[in-house]
């Protein structure tokens, strides 16, 4: 991945960030909307490696945390953490239309409940945020049926090479 | 020193994870002991331009889709029935639209100005793009009097209810910490019986709020439908606002106290436009 196409990742996520916030919050199911901003974070940092996926996702976790309640550093520590995991399997496994996008991104939203749970404990214990509850089974859902269509629609800008594999 | 360099070169992917888990780590450190954190509110400034430019964009796209839909229902209705009447009867149902808009906005307006609260009316144009945290983004900021911890009510169905509170404040945008957040408490009263608790939110915009602390006695005195206000005390709300209405009482044998069910008076769900009252911030003055 160039320095065009990270600075287009950036501005992808970033465009997502704040599109989850307005408009795509119509696609809302009980008030939990699905996060696009992650599964295009897992199909960037899946192509580009761990160095890139770690950096992007530290710079929309940044973008996230100032447009929301959360405090600053919260989600640059969640998405850089899985952007480190999801570019370190790079090229381990072949990357088809459906099934690996929804086992990434159901996985994803997975890590991100697991870390997002473990920093409360330990930096806001008394908040009472609640995890691996009902709006995280309805995220689950909603991430997994998106994920084949963001994929696919990240695959189609062109801005990282999917073909790459590890060996051979 | 050069060893050291030759590591950082060799394990870059792990050096660079460790320098920005770090970053991340003060960063949360700072923030969750100092809330109003320069850095952010200045970020969240800059942020809050885009933002309120994707929800304008937004508002004129969503704006033309509805015309284009409007206009396409007329073209096939009158081609159906090619009488002029149909049409008339199309106009007529979009002045009943209008009207009934009108109306919406006149209520809302007149509420904003014989309102005994001073107050700032102002638009939602988002929400927290996760859905660990909760949050209300509207369109007003520092540069329209918006201040950190002033109160936030909604007129639904002729009640002002509760909203919220600010909590960050950007120089076009503010984010408020609706009621129905785990994090969010606030001082009540039942507006008959006048009995005490503290709500509590459950973390889902379309869900009851948690009423805790009500002193026992008062379960022959609770009623369903009951209304339940803001009590104001040693609270940044001011006194009275309508918070919802019982639901449902519980209380077992061995609890000190009851607990109450409350549905908010306020459907989070269709929030669309919201006061900020500017007496009773706790940073009034800053």
């Amino acid at each position: 991945m160039n320095r065009n196409s990270l600075i287009g990742g950036t501005l992808l996520i970033a465009a997502f960030v704040i599109l989850q916030s307005t408009l795509l919050g119509k696609l809302a199911i009980n008030g939990v909307t699905p996060d696009f901003a992650l599964i295009i974070l897992v199909f960037i940092s899946n192509s580009s490696g761990p160095v890139k996926g770690q950096g992007l996702g530290f710079i929309t976790g940044l973008v996230q945390d100032l447009i929301s309640t959360s405090p600053l550093g919260f989600n640059c520590l969640v998405r850089t953490l899985i952007g480190f995991i999801y570019g370190k399997i790079r090229g381990k496994l072949f990357l088809d239309s459906i099934l690996l996008p929804v086992l990434f991104v159901l996985s994803a939203t997975l890590f991100k409940e697991f870390f997002s749970s473990l920093l409360v404990l330990l930096f806001m214990p008394e908040s009472g945020i609640g995890f691996f509850d009902k709006a995280f089974l309805i995220e689950l859902g909603l991430n997994a049926f998106f994920s084949p269509f963001i994929f696919a629609l990240v695959k189609f800008l062109k801005l990282y090479n999917t073909n790459y594999r590890d060996g051979y | 020193m050069s060893d050291f360099i030759d590591f950082l070169r060799k394990n870059k992917d792990i050096s660079l994870l460790v320098l920005l888990i770090l970053i991340s780590v003060i960063s949360l450190e700072l923030n969750t002991e100092m809330r109003t954190f320069q850095p952010a509110r200045i970020g969240f400034s800059i942020v809050s331009v885009f933002q309120r430019g994707a929800a304008g964009i937004g508002s004129f796209f969503a704006d033309t889709v509805n015309s284009i839909n409007e206009l396409s229902d007329l073209k096939d209705q009158y081609e159906q029935l090619q009488t002029k009447l149909v049409e008339y009867e199309e106009i007529e149902r979009n002045i009943e639209e209008l009207k009934s808009e009108n109306k919406y906005l006149r209520d809302q307006l007149g509420f904003s100005k014989t309102s005994p609260y001073q107050n700032i009316p102002a638009e939602v144009i988002g929400k927290d793009p996760g859905n660990t945290f909760h949050s209300i983004i509207i369109n007003k900021g520092r540069v329209d009097g918006i201040r950190r911890d002033m109160p936030v009510i909604g007129l639904q169905d002729g009640y002002h209810g509760l909203v919220g509170e600010i909590a960050q404040v950007g120089e076009f945008t503010s984010i408020i910490i609706p009621i129905y957040d785990e994090t969010a408490y606030v001082s009540a009263r039942l507006q008959e019986s006048r009995y005490e608790g503290l709500i509590n939110g459950s973390g889902y915009s379309d869900s009851i709020l948690k009423m805790n602390y009500v002193t026992k006695m008062a379960r022959e005195n609770v009623k369903y439908g009951d209304f339940v206000i803001t009590s104001g005390m040693k609270s940044i709300f001011p006194k009275g606002i309508y918070i919802g209405r019982v639901t449902a009482i519980e209380g077992k044998d061995w609890d000190t106290s009851l607990q109450l069910e409350i549905e908010p008076i306020v459907d989070f769900t269709k929030l669309e436009y919201v006061f900020v009252l500017t007496k009773g911030g706790a940073d009034e003055q800053e």
